[in-house]
């Protein structure tokens, strides 16, 4: 996977990083961490493709950026953190993060407010509405946990 | 290949509809099952999200049998009625994501 | 096409399971092959042997009718979440680990996720 230049937006429209062919999944997750345990179930099913060594993407659409995003403390709801895991996992390599820009924007969420990825990791990619159908279809499958 | 975007939810209750009409590019398909046939019914306030996408080159399905569950005897003009296996077809077709 | 599919509902809850097994059986019925249909999260509730429906259509058994013709396979994890445990499970349906669903998924061209 090379490196993303420029701004966040840069690259946007072109196949995601690191894209071979048809041969990648993505895991299209919608929904806020704690509040149901899907972006939980994203994190594990991530963690499979990456041990048996398929590229991946993550595509955060709607609550589901909050996954990412840094100073959550679930410790009085009984939980544990997700966001910096989550964030470490984007640095594996055949992984990589698309963060849908307009889910930050309606929330009031910049992508700084986000955990950064691990130092020396690829950057997330930032998009907007108009790019998110052609990053669907460069993809073999839409798992949408 | 174009994109089969699946909505479920119905529009009264949920985004998913919104989202996916937002997300699909001219000559993607959006099929409405379970409660998000509510948007196909001709009265309903979608209709004009549906007409707009439609002008745009969005086609729009719906499920046979959800319609007459919800007994929503007429859709909007140009909402394309298919069964189930008119849903596999479209599978078949197009990539799905399910929203 | 081959076709895999993931349910993450549990039945009657929502119309999910229904949806699933009737577009499952259609695309059987015109002949594609069904690589495999992976249950994760509430959808392990699906393969619940012991569930009862008096006077309403049984899901389990639906699923079980589905089993003997399809790979139908949960997720162990959450089934063990949810206290289902494998002398509950269906006929003909299995737990296993995520690693099964990458495989569903590798061997398929479409891939349809029901409810969640």
């Amino acid at each position: 996977m090379g490196k993303e230049g420029g701004g966040p937006e840069a690259g946007a429209g072109a196949p995601p990083t690191g894209v071979q062919g048809q041969g990648r999944t993505c895991l299209l997750i919608r929904k806020a961490p704690y509040g149901a345990s899907n972006a939980a179930e994203t994190f594990r099913a991530l963690q499979a493709f990456y041990a048996f060594e398929k590229p991946v993407t993550v595509l955060f659409v709607d609550d589901a950026v909050l996954s990412l995003v840094r100073g959550a403390d679930p410790a009085g709801i009984g939980m544990r953190p997700l966001s910096r895991a989550f964030a470490d996992l984007g640095a594996l390599p055949g992984v990589g993060f698309v963060v849908h820009l307009e889910s930050l924007e309606e929330r009031g969420l910049r992508p700084d407010d986000l955990e950064p990825p691990l130092e020396g990791a690829d950057a997330f990619r930032f998009v907007r509405t108009a790019d998110l159908e052609a990053i669907l279809a460069s993809h073999k499958a839409i798992i949408r946990v | 290949m174009a994109t089969l975007h699946i909505v479920r939810r119905s529009p009264h209750m949920a985004r998913d509809l919104e989202r996916a009409l937002e997300v699909a590019r001219p000559g993607s398909h959006v099929l409405l099952v379970q409660d998000a046939v509510l948007a196909a019914a001709e009265g309903d306030a979608s209709h004009p999200l549906l007409e707009r996408a439609m002008r745009a080159g969005v086609a729009l399905h719906a499920l046979r049998e959800d319609l007459a569950s919800r007994a929503v005897t007429r859709v909007g003009k140009g909402v394309d009625v298919v069964d189930y296996d008119g849903w596999v077809d479209l599978v078949e077709a197009h990539q799905p994501v399910a929203w | 096409m081959r076709l895999g599919v993931l349910l993450l509902d549990s039945p009657y809850q929502t119309q999910d399971v229904d949806s699933c097994i009737h577009f499952v059986e259609a695309a059987l019925r015109k002949g594609h092959e069904v690589v495999g249909v992976f249950l994760l999260m509430d959808g392990l509730y699906a393969l619940n042997s012991k569930i009862k429906a008096p006077g309403d259509r049984n899901l389990a058994e639906e699923m079980s009718a589905l089993a003997s013709r399809v790979r139908v396979v949960g997720c162990g994890t959450c089934a063990r979440f949810r206290g289902v445990v494998k002398a509950d499970l269906i006929k003909g349906a299995s737990l296993g680990g995520l690693g099964e669903l990458v495989e569903i998924v590798e061997a398929s061209d479409r891939f349809v996720t029901f409810g969640g």
